[in-house]
């Protein structure tokens, strides 16, 4: 549980961890997502797409960066918006940590709204993922 | 880049601005809740235990956040069928605005539209970037989540 007085401007938190992914998570994934695009789930098929390996989703690393957020946020109704952008892919064994620098802050009477900028490293130091966030935090009063 | 020189068919073109009309309804499920979760590892109660979500203010087991995103009908680019001369889809990004909370119970009607095709010429050679908006809405025909998802081709 954060407060908006945790939240200045330039402050650097480490959201959590996720992982590592496995190819059961992933299975699982295409499987309730209906994404049965090939490179999430076929090995040969990736290989043949000139991919390493099969790849992890981008909607399950943003399901995971919210999860991580949520958690942080101490509860998910604080998150108002979240973008991403998938500039790394990532294959099974990835373990996800989910960074966030406060980019701005703005107090209102209960609450105050405090924008994000998020980074997804993975254990090989490569960011794969870049996004922002947008939450309205209580105030702790 | 003249138009002359796209890559994307006249057909797609004409495709942008359309919508895939609202969907078939979806129940929220304890269950397909409970699968999401265990897909990306998450041990948050909120997802698996009533009691818990009940005090954060929810009417039964929570829904992620990105729930909706996880196969309604017409809530995705594959209720498209896109002609493009590429076939190797990635996903370039996700762009969600969460406008109220989803539960169990709650039941999900969606709607789609392709709001841009566009062909560049990349480090690696030619990519088309497509992006939908799609409008989630519950059985009160209350917006609750807007996504609007990149997807890159080449």
């Amino acid at each position: 549980m954060h407060y908006f007085e945790d939240c200045a401007v330039g402050k650097e938190f480490t959201l959590g961890q996720r992982g590592p992914v496995t190819t059961e998570m992933m299975a699982r994934w295409a499987a309730g997502s209906g994404d049965f695009n090939p490179i999430h789930y076929d090995r040969t098929e990736a290989l043949r797409q000139d991919l390493s390996d099969v790849i992890i989703a981008g909607p399950m690393k943003f399901a995971m960066l919210l999860d991580c957020l949520t958690d942080w946020a101490g509860g998910q109704t604080a998150i108002r918006k979240a973008k991403t952008r998938y500039q790394g892919m990532d294959v099974p064994g990835t373990v996800f940590t989910f960074h966030a620098t406060v980019t701005a802050a703005e107090p209102g009477e209960k609450t105050g709204a405090v924008s994000l900028d998020i980074r997804v490293v993975n254990q090989k130091g490569e960011t794969t993922t870049v996004g922002e966030a947008t939450l309205v935090m209580p105030l702790r009063g | 880049m003249p138009d002359s020189d796209t890559l994307i068919p006249p057909e797609t073109t004409a495709m942008v601005g359309t919508n895939t009309g609202r969907g078939a309804p979806k129940l929220v499920d304890r269950n397909t809740i409970g699968q999401f979760a265990t897909a990306i590892g998450s041990a948050n109660p909120l997802f698996r235990d009533e009691a818990s979500a009940k005090a954060a203010g929810f009417t039964g087991v929570a829904a992620p956040l990105s729930y909706p995103i996880y196969n309604v009908p017409s809530g995705t680019d594959r209720d498209f069928d896109l002609k493009l001369p590429l076939t190797r889809r990635v996903r370039g990004g996700d762009d969600c605005e969460f406008i109220a909370p989803i539960q169990e119970g709650d039941t999900l009607t969606a709607e789609t539209t392709l709001t841009e095709a566009r062909h560049r010429k990349g480090s690696t050679g030619d990519l088309i970037i497509t992006t939908f908006e799609t409008r989630y809405y519950n059985q009160r025909g209350e917006l609750v989540m807007i996504e609007r998802p990149t997807g890159v081709w080449r």
